[in-house]
């Protein structure tokens, strides 16, 4: 049998606020769950960078946080958000940022179904951009907690700041067996 | 049907100065390099460029490529960024002054790399920890070609025997 599988995979034909994904297998179809984006947003104004918004089961309350280590300049820093409604750190190039670039992100999401644990989330994120001026570039590696013992059937990303994704960005989820 | 296939394999029998994978297949969603390596650069690390191609042409060598990195090295933090560089800059080959079996680790990520309506980026972990630094790293080709051509070269020495290049790609349906 295949370890990896497709659940969905959307390239976006029209600008868009989110991608969302329901009715996500928690029978033990799966193991663990890969996201993958390639994304960009409209957004016009500020840094060239965006957030997308992640959310779990489309829980908006106050149960995620995330600790991340992060670059935007020439001194790394760590962050900790705690008690947030929702998951922050994946970055994606705004409207300002180099012209048809697309950030990179990777989530993996071990064991989503698992019922005796608070889910664990793990990302890498980078937006690129031909500029090294702060803040015109983004990298971060974090990980995140949804405090809640729910199987995972609904993952939601969301443009923040009212943007939109713009169109050519790619979502692809993958299931991923064990033994 | 599997979803991620190996496309394929350079093991390096003898030094050589460059790695190059051609004709990619633009029939995959992303591609994922994993590399284990080592150099002839006599200290530190041996930075490398990774390098690309589109329409059966040879790899771009201009002024067209980005890097923006965060790293450890030992107790050390900081972070480092290029524009104009003839290349996406990359560290991990082990060098020479290490003990003869220690090669470097580099996982590279190109999402969507046939769409081309989009320049190429990279997400790339690596590290040679008994150097010991560990490298997070984004790339950006300023080009919107689809990728069918990846080169690995160095101007400060060769990549050694026993190195090994496997290039994936993963499908969408």
């Amino acid at each position: 049998m295949a370890a990896f599988t497709v659940i969905d995979h959307t390239e976006l034909g029209a600008a868009a606020s989110s991608w969302d994904v329901t009715s996500i297998p928690t029978d033990g179809t799966y193991d663990h769950l890969l996201v993958k984006v390639s994304a960009r947003t409209d957004k016009a104004t500020g840094p060239g960078w965006a957030d997308a918004l992640t959310f779990l089961n489309a829980d908006t309350g106050n149960n995620y946080s995330t600790t991340l280590l992060y670059a935007q300049g020439a001194v790394p820093y760590s962050h900790r958000q705690s008690s947030h409604g929702d998951i922050e750190f994946l970055y994606c190039p705004s409207a300002v940022a180099t012209a048809a670039t697309f950030g990179s992100t990777t989530v993996w999401i071990p064991h989503y179904a698992n019922t005796d644990n608070y889910k664990q989330i793990i990302n890498r994120s980078a937006q690129e951009a031909a500029s090294t001026t702060a803040n015109d570039w983004y990298l971060t590696v974090s990980a995140s907690l949804w405090q809640d013992t729910s199987a995972i059937d609904q993952i939601t990303l969301t443009a923040d700041a009212s943007a939109d994704f713009v169109q050519y960005s790619t979502f692809t989820l993958y299931g991923v067996t064990g033994a | 049907m599997a979803i991620i296939e190996a496309i394929a394999t350079t093991y390096l029998e003898a030094d050589a100065s460059s790695v190059e994978f051609s004709s990619i297949p633009a029939t995959y969603e992303h591609l994922q390099l994993r590399v284990n390596g080592r150099g002839t650069r006599a200290t530190d690390t041996m930075y490398h460029y990774l390098q690309f191609g589109t329409g059966g042409g040879a790899v771009d060598t201009g002024a067209n490529y980005a890097f923006h990195e965060m790293y450890a090295y030992s107790t050390t933090v900081g972070a480092v960024s290029g524009t104009g560089e003839t290349g996406i800059k990359l560290h991990m080959m082990a060098a020479a002054n290490l003990d003869a079996a220690v090669y470097g680790a580099q996982i590279i990520d190109i999402l969507d790399y046939a769409n081309a309506n989009k320049n190429t980026t990279t997400l790339t972990h690596e590290g040679v920890a008994s150097d010991p630094n560990m490298y997070f790293l984004s790339g950006l080709w300023d080009a919107t070609g689809a990728v069918d051509r990846i080169k690995w070269s160095s101007p400060v020495g060769s990549f050694v025997r026993g190195s090994e290049f496997t290039l994936y790609g993963l499908k969408s349906s």
